[in-house]
């Protein structure tokens, strides 16, 4: 027989593996219990980039530090450090089920805001900013009919049109988001 | 302790020579005995069922992990966590209970180690099945640092060596990718600090499990890990020639740390197969920087780079710790002559290096000197093995002298009558060598004959 190990060499080590798998969804959970609800425009697909794998890669409007640009009263993006957070503030749309718009830029969360707005949180990096909200993933069984009608989207987009790709997000108090689900034209895909 | 084909080869003589009358069935039986010939079937066996067993929990492993890439959609998200989760720790209690409960080395300890591993695996499944459903995406070299983590935290908890294995495995595969990707700019300070500094993380987080574990195998791939990070980081060059003091000092140290370190490896709970192991990478080490500078054109560098507070930090670390163990080394035996021999080796690159970096360029005399520190350990080898009848020392030493030859003929522009004339001798040197050698460790000393009356 073996020189016993007492059980508890076993049990504390994998409370800690279970607390570390549970903490991975664990913020996720608080915002989808807490969050507010947000409807965000995606950019036109990239062409070269097909769906990869089973997670559709996802970019919006406030992605792109051009759009951003154009939101006017915001620091000058020179003051955007890469690898500091900064907060888009998102205002509701007058009919519900719009997708929500980028109304002003800050780099320190802000401390109050009406009703009707909140700020994303999102990390500046390479020339976009990112949201943590880029990746989807989508079953296997399902990902050949989202191909097929990401496609259809695709071809008969104009150069400056806007797909009818949505994704219906939660955001936090502290601006952090997570994704709930895409909307496609007049389906919402929730996985 | 008898190897398994020299006990099987001699239960089949040991019955030819029953059979024969060579000797009584109670010679046999004490043979039998004496040699557990009744183990023999139980071995194999065992050993089968232990390679079975490890494949298996490879397998269920695997087959966790790829369940991920499955999507696994049908049921609930709250169903299908709970499932994993129990997967999970099945697996885990279910390995431990099999493996404590059964005896030493039986095939019944095999699974239980196995079933451990394959939750070790599933544990990175969860860890990354949970990021799918809830939609958080990350850098994988994020995931596998974090999986490393918690293996490593089983195997210290258990003592199990093969954790502490599948934990190097999967923090070298964190190590290495997040090499790129991580940046001290961003919000992943702390991970970019833990892989700078990974050279001082796996020594602190591997050497005493393999200590524990009383496992060469996990020491060894311990020590791999270290001498791997490390020169990663210290990012070796040649030494270069019109470098200040420090900038030349700390360039050689880097090149000499690890080799020195290796050689002087000690520790109070030290096994000797710990030591043995550190000595022949050490020896390895000092052979592949003595032949990589026995050449000319590195001695020409001009090329100091740049380096981080994270090397002097790493560099101070293992320079200490070699410092202080070849200070103790030098103090427990003096008369060694192998071990004075090598530090005088270390010593005398260090000092050529140095002089040739920050006083004077000498590259000449450097790779005069390089050239005959790389035979003196040629021969070293050669020595070793003949005195320990070691064929594969021996050979080493051997091989170590002709290609240093070789790579002296083609390196200079040397006449075709020369290179021919010098194949041709080590030809014959290496036919000689090996047919005195054989003779030699057959009957190294010959009988001494008696006074005739």
């Amino acid at each position: 027989m073996q020189t016993r190990i007492p059980a508890l060499r076993l049990w504390l080590p994998l409370a800690i593996q279970v607390l570390m798998i549970a903490s991975i969804p664990a913020t996720a959970t608080w915002i989808y219990a807490t969050g507010k609800t947000v409807i965000l425009q995606t950019a036109p697909v990239d062409p070269y980039s097909p769906l990869l794998g089973y997670s559709q890669t996802l970019s919006y409007d406030v992605s792109r530090w051009d759009n951003l640009e154009k939101l006017g009263k915001m620091h000058s993006i020179d003051y955007i450090k890469r690898g500091k957070p900064i907060y888009i503030i998102l205002e509701a749309p007058a009919q519900a089920g719009n997708p929500w718009r980028p109304v002003a830029i800050q780099l320190e969360k802000p401390n109050s805001l009406p009703a009707n707005q909140l700020a994303l949180r999102g990390q500046p990096e390479y020339g976009q900013i990112r949201y943590g909200l880029e990746t989807y993933y989508i079953p296997e069984g399902k990902i050949q009919d989202i191909n097929r009608e990401f496609e259809q989207i695709r071809r008969g987009l104009g150069p400056d049109s806007r797909p009818p790709i949505w994704l219906e997000a939660r955001v936090g108090a502290d601006g952090q988001a997570v994704p709930v689900a895409l909307i496609v034209r007049d389906r919402r895909y929730t996985y | 302790m008898a190897t398994d084909k020299f006990r099987r080869q001699l239960q089949k003589e040991a019955r030819l020579w029953q059979n024969e009358g060579l000797i009584s069935s109670e010679c046999y039986d004490q043979l039998a005995d004496r040699y557990q010939f009744a183990n023999l079937e139980t071995v194999a066996r065992n050993r089968f069922a232990i390679v079975l067993i490890l494949i298996g929990s490879l397998l269920m492993g695997l087959g966790v992990i790829t369940f991920v890439a499955a999507n696994w959609q049908d049921w609930g998200r709250n169903i299908r966590v709970v499932l994993l989760l129990l997967v999970f720790v099945t697996l885990n209690v279910s390995g431990f209970y099999v493996w404590q409960r059964s005896a030493q080395q039986s095939w019944q300890s095999m699974l239980g180690r196995g079933l451990l591993l394959a939750g070790s695996l599933s544990l990175g499944a969860n860890m990354a099945l949970m990021a799918q459903m809830f939609h958080i995406s990350g850098a994988e070299y994020k995931l596998y640092l974090t999986w490393g983590f918690g293996v490593l935290l089983m195997a210290y908890s258990l003592r199990l060596p093969l954790l502490g294995i599948c934990a190097i495995a999967l923090t070298g595969i964190g190590y290495w990718t997040g090499l790129g990707a991580v940046d001290m700019d961003t919000q992943d300070w702390l991970w970019h600090l833990l892989i700078q500094c990974m050279p001082i993380v796996a020594s602190i987080a591997y050497l005493p499990l393999a200590y524990w574990g009383r496992s060469p195998l996990l020491f060894g791939c311990s020590v791999l890990a270290i001498i791997s990070t490390v020169f990663n980081n210290f990012g070796l060059t040649p030494p270069a020639s019109s470098q200040s003091f420090p900038d030349a000092l700390r360039n050689v140290i880097a090149l000499i740390v690890m080799p020195a370190w290796l050689w002087s490896y000690r520790h109070s709970w030290s096994d000797i197969r710990f030591i043995t192991l550190c000595r022949k990478l050490s020896i390895l080490l000092l052979i592949i920087l003595g032949f990589f500078l026995s050449f000319f054109d590195p001695w020409l560098s001009s090329y100091t780079p740049e380096v981080s507070w994270f090397h002097w930090l790493n560099l101070s670390f293992f320079t200490t710790w070699a410092g202080y163990n070849c200070y103790k080394q030098i103090q427990a035996d003096r008369s060694d002559l192998t071990n004075s021999t090598v530090l005088a080796i270390l010593g005398v690159m260090a000092l050529v290096m140095v002089w040739h970096g920050a006083i004077v360029p000498i590259p000449v005399v450097a790779t005069f000197i390089f050239n005959a520190l790389l035979f003196i350990l040629g021969a070293g080898l050669a020595r070793e093995g003949l005195l320990g009848s070691s064929r594969l020392q021996f050979w080493s030493g051997l091989l170590l002298l002709g290609l240093q030859i070789f790579s002296r003929t083609f390196e200079y522009d040397t006449a075709l009558i020369l290179k021919s004339l010098i194949f041709i001798l080590c030809g014959l040197g290496i036919i000689t060598a090996g047919i005195w050698f054989e003779k030699y460790i057959r009957c190294p000393n010959p009988p001494i004959q008696p006074n005739q009356p």
